[in-house]
């Protein structure tokens, strides 16, 4: 049996980056000015002070609560997103969305092929119509594109 | 075409990038900051995956003149609609316009990390991008840069000085001093006058004055706000004794009568309804005291020197426009004053040289 | 009177053809750019800028009026249908927009709402600019750091009333938030904090990519539990009449618009707020008055709360900028910046020197409001279908809009990269009831606080009296005590009451 549950996680969470922020801030900005008031660490240091408080106060709260179901499923959009953001490096933005929401609906979601190719439509000429063409946004080009097409 | 040249060059790219590494690696060992590891690896993202990566070498000759080959990508660390960005699409769209060269102009807001992310980068880009490369750079930009990071004028090539810009201090009309010399008066009687500035430049110039008139922070509190027009809204309010400002920000509220200018920050008045202003040499024994806030631009540590000195001619050019004067330093009330490749340099290293003195940065 | 007769002659400029097609377009436009995310009303105008230099100034600041505040529109669209802010002063319109769109099937009427009362709002943000005109800018110079103090404390204490079922959870919420705003420049020291040696900590944790994370893709990693039910039964047919509000419901959204209305307004003139602030601040005044469903779950007067009040400080920010010269938000610098490029000097001369531009613009924000109503009550019943595609579909779509719109915030991959871990942090929360909008308003309103805080200190020496001393800022810490008490106090009163019987 695991000690520490889902729900106590994020009270002794944010008790111990308090813990953390508090010393971090005394030490590294200063607490009080004597002509100046404040110093930059003042604010930090002391929302850190409360926070531990009311994180010790969450955590013997949640011992009342029922734990929250664990749902791995979720947590896929988050990996796949993750892992459109390193190859975003590799070749490019546009390129990189384009072939997560392929891959997402062809082999993930097992999409029909004319549902896969209407959001590939819809969410290229948002990203691309909109953004680029007419916002001008630089996106990145990747390694690719940058090494073998230009120049 | 292109795609052959791609491949022939290729097999030098690694060695290019690697120079990318050294001159990061030789910023960071020349600032004794090499034990801080998380600025090393700061650097080493910004440089290199950001831009390290994305070079190919440069195909010219050393010995040919530079002529730029691909996009130009013209790097601003402030936002659009930004002073420096004010300025540097005025520059831009000068050089569109009478067609000094033809390859497109890119202009770039990279406001990451109070653009310090944006200067890193810029320093760290090497092959023929470096070339390609440019960034603008404020005496503004300096000082924090300085301050807070182990970068350095000397990770970049200067390329010119387009403007230098000075400033003055402000009251009301119906504030408790009307003049300079009852300013002095009072802090010497013990009163405490707070005075209200903006980020850097006048921040640098608050020290120096107060070095000048040997007054301590307690006798004379600066209180920094994020813009030019938010320390005049706070004298405006009468929320703080004086205000240091640019003359282009307070032009507007001196012809108003809403404000007026007690003293010059400059080695001589100012022209126009400036005038009034003295410098404090004429209030008694101190010296005058002058700041310049320069706008300038830079180049990445591996630009070539030909690059450097194109761009250099580029830059004189644009500074000799009619438009130039007339709907950039006119406008803005700066002084036009250009300063090539070598003037640049030399300036911009005295100046990092004058302010990490003052600020005791080793 | 004499500024009704300058505003008709405004009228009479603003009615020219070039004028009235340059508001049209600049509406539409603005509408486009604020439902995208990422893109705020500050890149809108920016981009649309060097549009502009072909034109007279009078037609390009009408235009560019139009874009500013059409964007306050078009920022609701997509917090409302996708539960991503267009632009950061529509955060709060999501916490209340999305559950109406979809937990109770309303998307039509939630869109209505928030634009009847976008209208409102700055309908009453424009008449007190306009009989106020420069006087008004007065008022937001009587605003020092003692007074901005003390007048966000009380707002930084009103957010109790955000809490939700929890008090705990929404204390560790809302400190969470100021502990994440801490890092960054400390702009009084000139130095960073918080950023363990990053040169991108060094800016902070910008707030768009982190408010499309915590918000849009929490969002996303949610619904993949559920992502193989059928799509949002809507319960009725997608037409522009189904999507209309009945009378009683206009009557719920009058009083918190108008509230909202004059709210956003004062806030707009402040120096450093703006309409973000003003949305946070107009939702949080919403909290003590009764609504039929609670908010937080889909209720019209907060969608109408928050976005009446950020049009209002939209035409409440053009009064500083129009009297003064000063700039109460980055896209009014960018307007200021379009001033001087036309060669017109925006300052305490402009009603004098050019009253044919001033009372022009005045006049125009009439327009544009209209226009923006228009275009977006006509798009409205589109718009809707969004919510009929299946969830499963809408995932990689979404998350695309996620990516490019948290890159487009700052060009950088810096953006994304925040996104992602605050759409993790944003989605941990939420599923541990943790309430995310406390967290968002602290984010946004601690720095001012603090930074007004620390810049009173340093005219006082380090001495409380300052913030006593002040009237204005006297009488806010007195309404803060009493928001304070008032609980306290009811709840003692109820307990002698129950007690005395017996």
């Amino acid at each position: 049996m695991r000690i520490i549950k889902n729900k106590t996680l994020i009270p002794v969470c944010s008790g111990i980056l308090a813990i953390f922020w508090f010393f971090y801030g005394i030490t590294h900005y200063g607490f009080w000015d004597e002509l100046k008031g404040p110093m930059p660490g003042f604010v930090p240091s002391l929302i850190a002070m409360v926070l531990f408080l009311i994180s010790v106060f969450g955590v013997i709260q949640s011992f009342r609560e029922k734990d929250t179901k664990k749902t791995l499923e979720s947590w896929t959009i988050l990996l796949a997103a993750f892992i459109t953001f390193g190859i975003v490096f590799l070749i490019g933005m546009i390129p990189a969305l384009m072939v997560f929401v392929f891959v997402w609906l062809k082999f993930y979601e097992k999409t029909g092929w004319k549902n896969t190719f209407i959001i590939l439509l819809v969410s290229f000429s948002i990203a691309y119509g909109v953004f680029v063409v007419w916002l001008e946004v630089p996106f990145p080009r990747g390694l690719l594109f940058e090494s073998f097409v230009y120049l | 075409m292109q795609i052959l040249w791609a491949f022939r060059c290729n097999p030098l790219r690694t060695r290019t990038q690697a120079r990318g590494f050294q001159v990061v690696e030789q910023a960071l060992r020349r600032t004794k900051m090499k034990k801080n590891l998380p600025v090393l690896a700061a650097f080493l993202l910004a440089g290199c995956l950001f831009s390290g990566g994305q070079q190919s070498p440069s195909g010219a000759d050393p010995g040919k003149p530079f002529e730029p080959t691909r996009n130009v990508e013209w790097i601003v660390t402030s936002n659009a609609g930004g002073g420096s960005d004010i300025f540097t699409r005025a520059i831009s769209d000068i050089i569109v316009k009478e067609g000094f060269f033809q390859a497109p102009i890119l202009v770039t807001n990279k406001t990451d990390g109070g653009g310090e992310v944006g200067r890193a980068q810029t320093a760290g880009t090497s092959g023929v991008l470096a070339n390609h490369t440019l960034l603008t750079f404020n005496s503004g930009d300096l000082m924090p840069m300085v301050k807070n990071t182990p970068n350095r004028v000397e990770n970049f090539k200067p390329i010119g000085i387009m403007a230098v810009d000075k400033q003055l201090i402000f009251v009301t009309p119906d504030s408790k001093y009307k003049t300079f010399q009852a300013v002095l008066k009072a802090v010497q009687a013990g009163q405490k006058v707070v005075m209200g500035g903006s980020k850097g430049d006048d921040i640098a110039t608050y020290d120096l004055l107060r070095s000048e008139l040997k007054w301590t922070e307690a006798q004379m509190p600066f209180i920094t706000y994020d813009s030019t027009n938010d320390a005049l809204t706070a004298i405006l309010g009468k929320h703080v004794d004086i205000v240091i400002s640019k003359p282009a920000a307070a032009a507007e509220y001196v012809e108003a009568g809403k404000l007026l200018p007690i003293l010059a920050l400059a080695i001589e008045r100012y022209t126009g309804n400036l005038s009034s202003a003295p410098t404090l040499s004429e209030l008694g024994n101190y010296k005058n005291v002058e700041l310049p806030v320069w706008r300038g631009v830079v180049g990445p540590a591996a630009m070539s020197p030909a690059a450097q000195a194109y761009w250099s001619g580029i830059l004189k050019k644009v500074s000799e426009t009619e438009t130039w004067k007339t709907n950039y330093l006119d406008k803005f009330k700066l002084v036009g004053e250009y300063k090539n490749w070598q003037e640049a340099t030399e300036y911009m290293t005295q100046y990092q040289k004058d302010y990490m003195a003052a600020q005791n940065i080793k | 009177m004499e500024n009704i007769l300058m505003l008709f002659s405004g009228f009479s400029t603003v009615f020219a053809f070039n004028n009235l097609a340059a508001c049209l377009f600049g509406a539409l436009m603005g509408l486009i750019v604020g439902a995208m995310p990422g893109i705020g009303s500050l890149a809108g105008c920016a981009l649309l800028l060097p549009l502009t230099y072909k034109f007279n100034p009078t037609t390009a600041i009408i235009m560019l009026g139009a874009v500013y505040y059409a964007n306050m529109y078009g920022g609701a669209f997509s917090a409302i249908l996708l539960n991503i802010p267009g632009d950061s002063p529509a955060v709060m319109t999501a916490v209340d927009g999305y559950p109406m769109a979809t937990t109770r099937g309303r998307p039509g009427q939630a869109l209505f709402v928030s634009n009847i009362s976008s209208c409102i709002g700055g309908f009453i943000g424009i008449l007190i600019l306009t009989f106020t005109g420069p006087a008004l800018a007065e008022i937001g110079l009587a605003f020092g750091p003692a007074e901005m103090t003390s007048l966000l404390l009380m707002a930084m204490t009103s957010v109790g009333w955000l809490m939700g079922e929890s008090p705990i959870k929404g204390v560790i919420a809302t400190l969470l938030g100021i502990i994440l705003a801490n890092i960054g420049m400390d702009t009084l020291s000139g130095s960073p904090r918080f950023n363990f040696g990053s040169l991108y900590l060094m800016g902070g944790i910008p707030f768009i990519p982190f408010v499309i994370g915590s918000v849009g893709f929490a969002q996303i990693i949610k619904i993949m539990e559920n992502r193989n039910a059928d799509p949002q039964k809507l319960n009725q047919k997608l037409t522009i009449r189904s999507s209309l509000l009945s009378i009683k419901e206009f009557r719920r959204l009058l009083p918190p618009a108008i509230r909202s209305g004059f709210l956003g307004t004062f806030v707009g003139v402040l120096p450093g707020a703006g309409a973000t602030t003003a949305a946070f601040l107009g939702y949080a005044a919403q909290r003590p008055f009764k609504s039929e469903e609670p908010l937080g779950t889909g209720a019209v007067e907060g969608i109408a709360a928050c976005e009446a009040a950020n049009n209002a400080a939209a035409a409440g920010a053009f009064a500083p900028l129009l009297a003064l010269g000063i700039p109460g938000s980055g896209t009014g610098a960018v307007l200021l910046g379009g001033l001087i490029m036309w060669g017109l000097t925006p300052g305490p001369l402009l009603f004098t020197k050019s009253p044919d531009f001033a009372w022009g613009l005045i006049a125009s924000l009439y327009l544009a409001n209209l226009c923006a109503l228009f275009i977006a009550a006509g798009i409205i019943p589109f718009l809707v279908k969004i919510l009929s595609v299946p969830i499963k579909l809408m995932i990689p779509l979404i998350t695309v809009v996620c990516f490019v719109g948290a890159y487009s915030s700052s060009n950088s991959m810096y953006g994304v990269l925040v996104m992602l871990l605050s759409g993790v942090l944003g989605y941990i929360l939420d599923k541990h009831k943790y309430p995310l909008a406390p967290m968002l308003l602290a984010f946004v309103l601690a720095p001012m606080l603090e930074s007004n805080m620390r810049k009173a200190f340093i005219i006082s020496q380090g001495s409380l009296s300052i913030f006593v001393t002040r009237p204005i800022s006297l009488v806010f810490l007195a309404i803060m005590a009493a928001l304070i008490l008032f609980p306290v106090i009811k709840t003692a009163i109820k307990r002698i009451r129950k007690e005395s019987p017996k």
